[in-house]
């Protein structure tokens, strides 16, 4: 493989990266955070933004999902709200063929999945115990989603439902009484989750292959949640070394002393190991390798467990400055930590990777 | 970010498989596990290569090399991996004195000695630790002692890998122009030279593979200098770079230890006749490792994709050693830890590893070759040197802190 980002891909992160050092700055990030109020960067975000990444087909302006990858990169470096962004992401190949309406969501991130994010997309959907929302013979959905990604704030949600016995994606509209939407607060303000339940929805119907969108669902939390944490993550590092050459203590920065260092190289370990395999596993899903799902369950096992465990070091160099709601450190590490479990943590991963390597013949 | 190899790429991967398969039968299998005894074996396997044209491949056709890209040269590795051929014997001569004497080398050197290692003729071995001297290296007392013609070489190396097999080593000594760094420099020593005496050193399990090495004032002509006089410590930290990118892109194939790892889990029953492939804490920790294994690939990656470009080894060759050494430990621990005697046998135990014995007569054939107990058993001890050998775990957080995240140095 090569493992390079191509000319157009780093002149994209850079002008990406431009673009949030100014409008999400970290004091505008708190006083967003500190109002719960998110959906103004939100909707700048989708309208500057919304369409890199998606292909022409789906609305949008072109590339692919190492052009989300960075994306989402640099939208966990800056701490800023994505949960709309993220969940436009996962949700839009459903409307693949409809570029218009597509392109319309893209610009207004206003479209949502409904499926549970703390697993995976794929774990909830379709199985045969899962409870997932039904469709009647009028097209009315009824049924309950928990914790959907954004949901608090989609005008529209993707609905995968089970109809006549299999799974089909139905476009429900939010608005009216027939959707009842309970947001839920998380740690982490950057990102919001609901429950939402239908009865008797009105809903269109999606004509594209469920399982498939599913399966590209499944493929871009993992990369996209794990680029998201890269992303925190290495700014944490960069805070953690910045202050341990301006704090003193026995007279020298603590950045001298040598658990300090190692605790560093080894939160750089985990970022670059970050880097390194996420990016990997964006060119296998991009060329539809066979084996891409292994690659991508692998990214989001490993990398959510990295950034869990940097965050805590970034705590520790920090001490209890880093304890408080005034230092910023918090932003990352909530984030970080959100995005370890977010859409399926370690453990789940790691189950869908090892079915996936047939391991009982 | 491409996926996918380009054409030439894949012919060439095709054409590498098919040497493979075609050439490695001709040797005489089974390749024996010691040390002494493969030296036979990997020679002709050497000069197999040599006359095929796959031996230094991206060394420069003037020295006897195939002058393709890195790239290319991963996929040879990769493919002579999977295909199970012999272990190199040689990797100090091919991977770091020989790129050191071809970039800091005279051409009477090069003439001398490139030729030489790619064609298999000459096992080189690395004369840098001493007793008192380990991580810092600087510190080293080796002294040179200048005469006519020539130096005097007297003190104590320790550590060396496979001096007992080498004919020619690369070698620190003190000149004394300067403190520490400053007056080191670097020479090429023939073993065979009056006054170089090797003893064997066992590690831990009990093998020879390391060494002590007295010199006892060695005449070496002033043509064994490589580089400046006392400027040997630039010389020797291109040997260490060279040293780092090949242990970054893995000197163990985790990809296919992790499928060996695999297949013996698919077969493997616990004591309860259960299948062990079924244990959700088996799996768990095997998806771990095989995740870790593709990271490790997608590091490897990085690195290879930035050598081809021409880019100096970066920051991911410094990581890659730190990520790579506790993989190969869990991995190997994992696989023991599934029978946990066996990581135990002793390697003289002639029963180890051959499946549980046969009731009725305790039958069977003494083990000739490795079983797969003492396949991990090796790669576990070996894990741990490579962990020591080339700047500890600690020694490489102090470069990556302080050369790459810029933190003081004291
Ligand atoms: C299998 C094997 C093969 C080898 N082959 C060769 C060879 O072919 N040629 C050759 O020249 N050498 C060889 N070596 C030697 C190797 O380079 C040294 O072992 C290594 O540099 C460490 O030196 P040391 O063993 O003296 O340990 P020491 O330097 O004494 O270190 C002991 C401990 O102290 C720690 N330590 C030391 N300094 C620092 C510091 N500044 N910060 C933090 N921790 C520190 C180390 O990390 C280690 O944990 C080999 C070693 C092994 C294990």
């Amino acid at each position: 493989m090569e493992w390079s980002f191509s000319e157009d891909q780093d002149d994209y992160a850079e002008a990406l990266g431009d673009w949030l050092d100014d409008k999400a700055d970290v004091e505008s990030v708190r006083s967003w955070f500190e109002s719960r109020d998110v959906g103004g960067f939100e909707g700048e975000l989708a309208e500057a933004w919304g369409g890199v990444g998606i292909s022409e087909t789906a609305g949008g302006q072109g590339g692919g999902i190492v052009e989300l990858a960075l994306t989402a990169e640099a939208l966990g470096r800056h701490a800023a709200p994505s949960g709309r962004w993220l969940a436009t992401a996962l949700a839009v190949p459903a409307l693949s063929g409809n570029e218009q309406v597509a392109g319309e969501f893209l610009l207004s991130s206003g479209l949502a999945l409904a499926v549970d994010s703390s697993h995976r997309p794929a774990a909830t959907v379709g199985a045969p115990e899962a409870q997932s929302p039904s469709v009647d013979a009028d097209g009315r959905v009824t049924g309950t989603v928990p914790r959907v990604l954004a949901g608090g704030s989609a005008t529209h949600l993707v609905v995968p439902a089970v109809k006549d016995g299999t799974l089909v994606l139905r476009l429900v509209e939010v608005e009216g009484s027939a959707v009842t939407v309970r947001p839920r607060k998380l740690l982490d303000r950057s990102r919001e989750v609901a429950d939402i339940a239908f009865r008797e929805a009105p809903s269109a119907e999606l004509a594209v292959d469920a399982d498939a969108v599913i399966q590209r669902a499944d493929e871009l939390a993992a990369v996209l949640v794990s680029a998201d944490a890269l992303g925190s993550t290495e700014r944490m590092l960069e805070m953690s070394v910045e202050y341990s050459l301006i704090r003193h203590q026995f007279g020298v920065p603590i950045g001298s002393f040598q658990a300090v260092k190692h605790a560093a190289a080894s939160m750089k370990v985990d970022v670059e190991a970050a880097r390194s395999v996420i990016y990997y596993a964006a060119a296998a899903v991009e060329s539809g390798q066979s084996k891409s799902l292994l690659y991508s369950a692998t990214t989001k096992a490993q990398v959510g467990a990295g950034a869990a465990r940097a965050a805590d070091s970034a705590l520790t160099i920090h001490g209890a400055i880093g304890y408080t709601w005034e230092h910023d450190l918090h932003l990352f590490y909530k984030r970080a930590r959100l995005d370890a479990v977010l859409l399926g943590g370690a453990d789940e991963w790691n189950r869908t990777l090892a079915d996936a390597l047939e391991l009982d013949g | 970010m491409e996926f996918s190899e380009s054409p030439e790429v894949a012919d060439f991967r095709t054409e590498v498989r098919a040497w493979m398969a075609e050439n490695l039968p001709k040797l005489s299998w089974p390749e024996p596990p010691e040390l002494e005894a493969k030296l036979p074996f990997w020679r002709t396997y050497q000069r197999m290569l040599f006359e095929a044209g796959y031996a230094g491949l991206s060394w420069s056709p003037e020295f006897g090399g195939q002058g393709i890209d890195e790239r290319r040269a991963s996929v040879f590795t990769e493919e002579a991996q999977s295909a199970g051929a012999p272990e190199r014997l040689n990797t100090i001569g091919e991977d770091f004195a020989g790129p050191t004497i071809a970039h800091f080398g005279t051409q009477e050197q090069k003439d001398a000695h490139l030729r030489r290692i790619l064609a298999g003729e000459d096992i080189w071995c690395q004369l840098f630790s001493e007793p008192e001297s380990g991580s810092d290296l600087a510190s080293l007392r080796t002294k040179a002692v200048k005469v006519d013609g020539g130096y005097r070489i007297t003190g104590q190396k320790i550590w060396t890998s496979r001096a007992q097999l080498a004919s020619f080593a690369i070698l620190l000594a003190r000149t004394g122009g300067g403190e520490r760094h400053k007056g080191i420099t670097y020479f090429l020593l023939p073993m065979d030279a009056e006054g170089v005496t090797v003893r064997p050193l066992a590690h831990m399990l009990g093998e020879a593979e390391f060494n002590e090495v007295f010199l006892d004032e060695v005449f070496l002509p002033d043509s064994a200098v490589v580089g400046d006089v006392d400027g040997g410590w630039k010389v020797a930290m291109g040997t260490l770079g060279f040293e780092r990118v090949a242990i970054a892109t893995g000197r163990v194939n985790t990809g296919q230890e992790i499928e060996t790892l695999m297949s013996q889990i698919r077969e493997a029953r616990g004591p309860d006749s259960a299948a062990l492939a079924s244990d959700p804490r088996v799996r768990s920790a095997v998806a771990d490792l095989y995740g870790r294994v593709v990271v490790h690939g997608a590091i490897s990656q990085r690195v290879i994709t930035g050598a081809a470009d021409g880019q100096p080894p970066g920051e991911v060759t410094s990581i890659g050693k730190l990520y790579f050494c506790p993989l190969v430990d869990d991995m190997t621990d994992f696989a023991l830890s599934l029978q946990s005697l066996d990581g135990q046998y002793d390697l003289d135990d002639e029963f180890a590893g051959i499946e549980e014995p046969d009731h009725d007569a305790f039958g069977g054939d003494p083990a000739t070759t490795d079983t797969p107990s003492r396949h991990w058993l090796r790669l576990a001890n070996q894990g741990r040197g490579t962990a020591i050998a080339g700047g500890s775990t600690f020694i490489q957080r102090n470069i990556v802190s302080e050369r790459i995240l810029g933190m003081p140095r004291k």
